[in-house]
């Protein structure tokens, strides 16, 4: 059972119970990058030579996202910082591996 | 072609929305089915490949609606997101090596697998309790099948989330949408590497995916989703049918 909180005690900063679990992400990152990436992959469609960007774009998000809460985390909650890291160097593996694939 | 193509990612936006299931389960075989019709063969692997985009694009659409909702667990997707990323790029490059009839297979046996969960319905839990150790391999498993057959998150993650990790079911139907987002991006960097990857295939789902997911969402509560489950269910099983005799039949 965890302890209560002392009075005047600082706040856990890491989050913990299902309300607070959002890691830190900004409200706005998923939603702008529902609509640029929209956008570029309508300009994909419509201009063929052009749909490389949406792609990237649509896989930039939550690579964005991850990089934003390993930084940001990574004072107040390590272990959530070293996972997005992780997940991120285990991306920057395959893209290193893809070379000899 | 471009606009059945639009056509196969809007399809698979609007049923992921109302049924929860609408990644590789409609891209693979959709393009598998009408490619030809218009004179361009496409292979297993290469549909697969189409579809890591268009579970992208689901994982962007789906975790900004759910995200506004409150109902992403951010945390506990990033501390499982490393385990389906292995397994993504894991299960990716097993979709490179492996011959098209062995995916085929595979697929066929997952969407069988998919017509039975729809019909049943998923055996869920809905009071939250501590997570079981076998969590970690069962992510990894999830991504493996991620990346090899080009699905989301809703056939083997959520019910892991649920069921092992204890989270309630929208919850594990949100993060699991929200990590699919972050494995997808290893998968399709491996099948782009392979070669396997049409930009202008993918860029064409992926828009039809986002248009899709937010049309289902409006549609929801005007579509009898009993019928439509028995139908896509149907549908579903004819496909892995057509997918096999596609395969096998000659053999």
């Amino acid at each position: 059972m965890s302890r209560p909180p002392e009075p005047g005690a600082a706040p856990p900063q890491a989050p913990t119970s299902p309300g607070t679990e959002l890691a830190g992400l900004p409200a706005w990152l998923y939603p702008a990058g529902f609509w640029v990436t929209g956008a570029l992959l309508l300009l994909g469609f419509l201009v063929p030579r052009l749909a490389v960007a949406g792609v990237v774009s649509v896989g930039l998000i939550p690579v964005l996202a991850a990089l934003w809460v390993a930084v940001g985390a990574w004072r107040v909650d390590r272990r959530l910082s070293v996972a997005a890291l992780l997940a991120l160097l285990g991306l920057a593996l395959v893209v290193v591996v893809r070379r000899f694939v | 072609m471009m606009l059945a193509v639009l056509g196969v990612g809007l399809l698979a936006g609007v049923l992921g929305a109302i049924l929860g299931l609408g990644g590789g389960v409609v891209v693979v075989p959709a393009l598998e089915l009408i490619l030809p019709r218009f004179g361009e063969t496409i292979t297993i692997q290469q549909a697969v490949a189409v579809s890591q985009v268009g579970v992208l694009a689901v994982g962007l659409s789906g975790a900004a609606a759910y995200l506004q909702q409150g109902l992403v667990r951010a945390r506990t997707g990033y501390l499982l997101s490393p385990y389906t990323i292995v397994g993504g790029a894991l299960g990716s490059f097993l979709g490179l090596v492996l011959p098209a009839r062995a995916v085929a297979t595979v697929f066929s046996l997952l969407l069988i697998y998919s017509a039975y969960n729809l019909l049943r319905g998923l055996k869920r839990v809905e009071v939250e309790r501590e997570p079981s150790r076998l969590v970690p391999p069962a992510m990894t498993f999830a991504g493996v099948m991620s990346g090899l057959l080009g699905i989301g998150g809703g056939t083997v993650q959520v019910p892991v989330l649920n069921l092992m990790q204890g989270m309630p079911i929208r919850q594990a139907i949100a993060t699991s949408t929200f990590i699919m987002g972050l494995t997808a991006v290893g998968n399709a960097l491996v099948y782009q590497a392979g070669g396997l990857l049409n930009l202008q295939l993918a860029a064409g789902v992926a828009l039809g995916v986002l248009i899709g997911a937010r049309a289902g969402a409006a549609l929801q509560s005007r579509i009898p989703a009993a019928q439509l489950k028995l139908f896509f269910s149907l549908l579903l099983l004819l496909t892995a049918g057509q997918l096999l005799w596609k395969y096998w039949g000659g053999a």
